[in-house]
């Protein structure tokens, strides 16, 4: 309900600033934009550009969290690979989107890897760090036990390993699942063939400011239903670990 | 013979914790090692486990080894009864030491809503599971309530008559080591050494005893 009061204040708000800025081109207002949501959820065309965005999404979570796990993994089991690995994703943690642009057009040129790998490597670090202090943090005395009792590698890795990398990698989740969309549109926009960002990007180009406004709050939505997701998915997960209230 | 150290030393760099500790263990014995706190009663069980380097000789002529830590090193996020299946595969044989050690009934409990004698139930029901050959106990009971040390004693020994593996039970506490122990091997303070044995019968004095050692430890201290 809460939720509702803030979103009506909110319109109320830009309704205002609209009135007062009376500029199509820097504030349309609130019906016109509610106009333009109404028309474009209507077209073929945007959910076309969504099912590409997600689905570049989607690729890109999968990769993300593999290749983090992997890679977290070993740095979480081997000192020598934390001590390698740790300033080469330091780098790539603040390296821009942009800078990637770069390479990536230079390697695919406009389409759909491009922005896969950019989402990729912008979210990599967080979700490798989460796992490799996951993997560092659990239990010596576990191991130990586990030891004496000559337990399998195997149920060492699913029972202790997993066990303590989950938590980290739920809330690392949480983290990647807030940013992915607004990471996959900025790439889109830049070197996509098809998306959200796509879309945007050429409603900027025909300066239909109302339909730019219209898409950003496509994607809001988009951004807060898959956080919503996510968040639901993480506590149904968090149930095997809800031995820590 | 189940278990035969020879003169076993052990230092943590300049600090010596065991001097020339020699004992052997024979089939079905419960063997005390009573020693004051400090003394490096946990790092002998460590280096019995295999867990710690050391000089010395030790020969193991035994399969299963049951090791009922100091702290109960559950894993949090399973379950009692899962907890049994990390090291144990039947669960026929979990239900029965569950059984035994009357935890039974909180086998879906996760440890956190468990109190210290619970968990060290589970602790103890986890090195027995596997059925052990050697049990080692590293002061199970300190910090319990008197009846519920018992308790659990009387649980252990019941499983011992049934299946008659040997123990090795380290504590500070004199009068636990006279309820389990059919030998005591009265530990220094650190660095550790054996400076008395006593074989346990039913007829034994436990204050004559009790006042015995506490003067060994006392002349040991002076000396
Ligand atoms: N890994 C270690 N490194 C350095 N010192 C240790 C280590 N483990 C134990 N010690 C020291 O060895 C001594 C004996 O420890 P411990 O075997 O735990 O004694 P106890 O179990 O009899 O109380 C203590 O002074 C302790 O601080
Ligand atoms: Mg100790």
């Amino acid at each position: 309900m809460k939720f509702l009061y803030g979103i009506l204040i909110f319109i109320l708000i830009w309704w205002v600033l609209s009135v007062f800025i009376n500029s199509l081109f820097i504030l349309p207002s609130p019906l016109t934009v509610g106009k333009v949501f109404f028309e474009i959820i209507q077209t073929k065309t945007l959910w076309d550009a969504l099912t590409s965005s997600i689905y570049k999404g989607f690729i890109a979570l999968i990769l993300t969290i593999l290749i983090g796990f992997i890679l977290g993994f070993f740095m979480g089991i081997c000192d020598f690979c934390f001590e390698i690995l740790r300033p080469i994703l330091t780098v790539f943690q603040s390296v821009p989107v942009i800078s990637w642009l770069v390479l990536v057009i230079f390697l695919w040129g406009i389409g759909t890897r491009g922005p896969i790998a950019i989402t990729v490597l912008s979210l990599l670090p967080n979700t490798t760090f989460a796992v490799a202090y996951g993997v560092k943090n659990t239990d010596k005395n576990l191991l130990e036990m586990a030891k004496v009792y000559n337990v399998s590698k195997k149920k060492i890795f699913k029972d202790l390993y997993l066990g303590s990398v989950g938590p980290f990698i739920l809330t690392a989740l949480e983290v990647v699942s807030g940013n992915l969309w607004k990471v996959i549109f900025v790439s889109e926009y830049l070197c996509g063939k098809n998306g959200i960002g796509v879309q945007i990007a050429w409603a900027r180009q025909y300066v239909d400011i109302p339909k730019v406004y219209a898409l950003t709050i496509f994607a809001v939505v988009l951004g807060i239903l898959s956080e919503r997701l996510s968040k639901l998915f993480v506590k149904i997960f968090l149930k095997d670990w809800e031995y820590g209230n | 013979m189940v278990i035969k150290l020879e003169n076993i030393n052990k230092s943590f760099g300049k600090l010596k914790v065991i001097e020339n500790i020699s004992f052997s263990l024979s089939k079905g014995e419960k063997l005390v090692l009573l020693g004051p706190s400090g003394c490096g009663k946990t790092t002998l069980l460590r280096i019995i486990a295999g867990l710690e380097s050391f000089e010395g000789i030790v020969i193991k002529n035994f399969k299963k080894l049951g090791y009922v830590f100091q702290e109960p090193r559950i894993i949090p996020w399973k379950t009692i009864y899962k907890n049994l299946k990390f090291v144990e595969e039947n669960d026929k044989k979990i239900e029965n030491i569950l059984k035994t050690l009357k935890i039974y009934e909180f086998k879906d409990y996760y440890p956190n809503k468990l109190s210290g004698g619970m968990k060290q139930r589970v602790n103890l029901s986890r090195a027995l599971v596997i059925e052990p050959d050697l049990l080692l106990l590293d002061e199970p009971f300190a910090s319990l309530d008197i009846h519920i040390k018992w308790n659990i004693i009387n649980d252990l020994l019941n499983e011992w008559r049934k299946r008659n593996f040997s123990m090795i039970m380290v504590t500070h506490d004199i009068k636990e080591a006279i309820m389990l122990g059919d030998r005591i091997l009265v530990l220094s303070n650190r660095p550790s050494k054996i400076i008395k044995e006593y074989i346990i019968s039913e007829k034994i004095n436990e204050e004559k005893l009790t006042r015995e050692i506490i003067e060994l430890w006392t002349h040991e201290v002076k000396a």
